[in-house]
């Protein structure tokens, strides 16, 4: 879900005292160079930006916080981080990381490119990830050099990698949707005692700062879910039912989910209904249109939601069509149902889809 | 000035350029060291990628994405016209395709911060010709409107006050993390629509860094930059404080470096150039001794405009030659190094007029202390 980008995230982003350990991202990678042989790529390059740097971050933990940066991976050798800041970010950025080196491009990105890739020879074979989100003026710096200019989309086959979640990583999610139950009672509570939803909304991010999230991106409605907005400062609209949607980023893994604050109403009723038959719909290898029929809500964009994890929005997108739920998948389940002028109801819940049964992991 | 002042300062300017269509583009991944083209014709901090379009004639329209962040768009925009969608390449042609001048005749901000692939679909419908007026529009917003002047007090209020909150609530064993986002949720509850904070704590810091995990300890110095946005303009309030009482030459040396800075912003006033607040600054640590440290590595700005709308007039720097103006809004900040006693953060937003600059916090830069 689109929501507005803050500055320079502030939370734990510190390498030290990750619970994923360099094993884990080693396997990562190792999983990767296993496709890099099968498809004759000599290296990888992923991209990440700051408002969305989930195939970066899953390959190095390293989160961009104010300027872009690049995980550079060969199909030998050690990874190491490329990054579009100066001198004291970088630093900082070497903090976050398992990986080695951490160099700065700020001032030329296509001289350390360009050596990085002569290590391969003329004209290499190099995948490219991340790179569909890479503003036009940093990919005219590089999209000539070889290599890159006739560069493999390796997009879809780090994601998919990334999209099935390991026992530490499902940790991690545990006690992010601990967070959200936290930005939830906190947004609940603060509506309750007369509070308007756009100082609840604020309740909850707080809460879920305090608790150790990197990142809080939340909207809210208080027109019966016609619209929803970011906060931008005092509102005092109540909406009664308010509806807010928080997300969440805690050791490099989002979480989100809607929470309905004030008198739940007939809409919210019949999301939590159709939430419940979504749910119940969801198997491994059962395709994403059994699950039903995308919810009509703009905000979820022809979805009843999507996989989840280092992106906001990972696959399996549950859009009706014929991608299948996969054994790791964590799904994030959204409903919005409704019409103008009765309100709509939302309701949402994350899902861990296992082999012999699903967990739930946080409903609202 | 008005916005509406401002637009028609941008049209003037296009009509020099020739320009019969100006488009200013944002991804919308703001950041306190750019600006925003789209914020800055529309008056809406875009939520998601989005255009804003400007005729000569003075008709303009606002492009946003995603869709549904329509109503938003429509309370808080200029424009004349507003549309809203999920496929703003595709929009663009629908609504430009038959309707274009001549390349040369295009002018375009910002377009190289989009997506790439938006970026090409864009310049497949404008042609590859069209003029970059990046720098000509945001140089025309440096003089601020009365409502961005309103809107940096604003800001520089909320930076104060999250400072006293700092004060009265860190202490050591807290993760400089923990307090940073502490920090940040105070000024967004006091209204701030974001917070760029720039926060760091040891015992003798070399520079100012995002936050870490690190937990404070007695006598650090904790160097908060701290940058709230009210309803889309930032402001930056900068200040160091001490983790238990600071020594003497501690103390001494901050009020150095308040000096060196009070010097530099006493040169500013419309008709001078921003490099003499640099050297302004400069003079008073170099006759202490520092001149070695006035330099890189050690020093490349002393200061900044503050988006979201607009940087300009660019870094407190002595490259910079820009004349200052009436109106003009930016932070001082000395931002100095002392090998004595490490690193300091010191800095006061300040809005050029005559007969000279206001500083618009209440309270001046001095070292704080902390009781533990």
């Amino acid at each position: 879900m689109q929501t507005m980008h803050l500055t320079l995230p502030v939370g734990a982003f510190g390498w030290d005292n990750n619970p994923l350990t360099e094993d884990e991202f080693r396997a990562r990678i190792e999983a990767l160079r296993a496709i890099m042989t099968a498809r004759g790529w000599a290296g990888v390059i992923v991209f990440g930006d700051i408002p969305e740097s989930g195939l970066l971050t899953y390959v190095s933990n390293f989160a961009p916080r104010l300027s872009p940066a690049f995980a550079l991976i060969p199909l030998t050798g050690e990874p190491e981080i490329l990054s579009l800041d100066g001198g004291r970010m970088v630093d900082a950025g070497k903090e976050t990381t398992w990986m080695t080196k951490v160099s700065p491009a700020a001032a030329d990105l296509a001289g350390p490119m360009q050596e990085w890739l002569d290590q391969f020879g003329a004209n290499p074979s190099i995948g490219l990830a991340g790179f569909e989100i890479m503003p036009a003026a940093i990919h005219g710096e590089i999209a000539g050099l070889a290599g890159i200019h006739a560069g493999a989309d390796a997009s879809l086959a780090l994601a998919g990698l990334a999209r099935c979640k390991s026992a530490a990583e499902l940790a991690i999610l545990r006690e992010n949707c601990e967070m959200l139950s936290q930005a939830a009672v906190a947004c609940t509570e603060t509506y309750a005692n007369g509070a308007s939803a756009a100082a609840a909304t604020i309740a909850a991010e707080r809460a879920a700062r305090m608790a150790g999230a990197q990142d809080v991106r939340c909207l809210y409605s208080v027109d019966g879910g016609n619209s929803f907005k970011p906060y931008q400062g005092a509102d005092d609209g109540l909406g009664d039912p308010a509806i807010v949607y928080i997300a969440l980023r805690g050791r490099g893994y989002w979480v989100d989910g809607f929470v309905t604050i004030g008198q739940s109403d007939a809409a919210h009723a019949a999301a939590a209904s159709a939430l419940e038959k979504a749910v119940t719909a969801i198997r491994a290898g059962r395709a994403v249109k059994e699950t039903g029929s995308p919810s009509g809500h703009p905000l979820l964009a022809g979805s009843m939601g999507n996989g989840i994890g280092v992106s906001l929005q990972e696959a399996p997108r549950l859009d009706g069509g014929d991608d299948a739920f996969s054994a790791g998948d964590v799904v994030s389940v959204k409903i919005g149902v409704g019409d103008p002028s009765s309100g709509f109801g939302f309701a949402s819940g994350l899902l861990h889809v296992g082999d012999t049964g699903n967990e739930m992991l946080w409903q609202s | 000035m008005n916005h509406q002042g401002r637009i028609d300062g941008i049209l003037a300017a296009m009509a020099g350029a020739e320009l019969d269509i100006l488009f200013a583009f944002s991804p919308a991944a703001h950041h306190v060291d750019f600006g925003d083209g789209v914020a800055l014709i529309s008056g809406l901090k875009p939520l998601g990628p989005a255009f804003a379009a400007l005729k000569a004639g003075g008709a303009s329209a606002l492009v946003v994405s995603p869709a549904w962040d329509g109503p938003r768009a429509e309370a808080g925009t200029r424009t004349d016209e507003v549309t809203a969608t999920d496929d703003l390449a595709a929009t663009f042609a629908s609504m430009f395709a038959n309707d274009l001048p001549a390349s040369g005749r295009i002018g375009i901000a910002d377009l190289g911060k989009m997506a790439h692939g938006t970026a090409a679909a864009i310049t497949s419908v404008t042609g590859a010709e069209c003029v970059d007026f990046s720098g000509q529009l945001f140089t025309l917003a440096a003089r601020k409107t009365d409502e961005e002047i309103e809107n940096a007090r604003q800001a520089t209020i909320i930076g104060e006050q999250t400072y006293q909150y700092m004060l009265e609530v860190a202490e050591p064993g807290m993760p400089e993390c923990q307090l940073a986002a502490d920090m940040k949720s105070h000024s967004r509850a006091l209204g701030a629509d974001d917070n760029f904070m720039m926060f760091h704590a040891e015992a003798h810091p070399l520079a100012v860094q995002p936050s870490g995990e690190r937990r404070l300890e007695k006598g650090d110095l904790i160097l908060a930059e701290i940058t709230p946005s009210y309803r889309g303009q930032f402001s930056q309030v900068c200040r160091t404080a001490c983790l238990g009482a600071p020594t003497d030459e501690q103390s001494d040396k901050y009020a150095l470096v308040a000096r060196a800075m009070n010097n530099g912003i006493a040169a500013a006033r419309p008709g001078v150039p921003m490099k003499a607040i640099c050297l302004g600054i400069d003079e008073v640590l170099r006759d202490a001794g520092y001149g070695e440290y006035c330099e890189p590595p050690y020093m490349n700005r002393r200061g900044h405009g503050l988006g979201v709308t607009s940087t300009a007039p660019g870094n407190v720097a002595l490259r910079n030659e820009t004349i200052l103006e009436d109106g003009m809004f930016f932070v001082v900040h000395p931002n100095q190094y002392i090998p004595e006693t490490g690193y300091f953060l010191c800095g006061e937003p300040i809005l050029v007029q005559e007969p000279s600059a206001e500083i618009l916090t209440t309270s001046r830069a001095v070292l704080g202390s902390i009781d533990i």
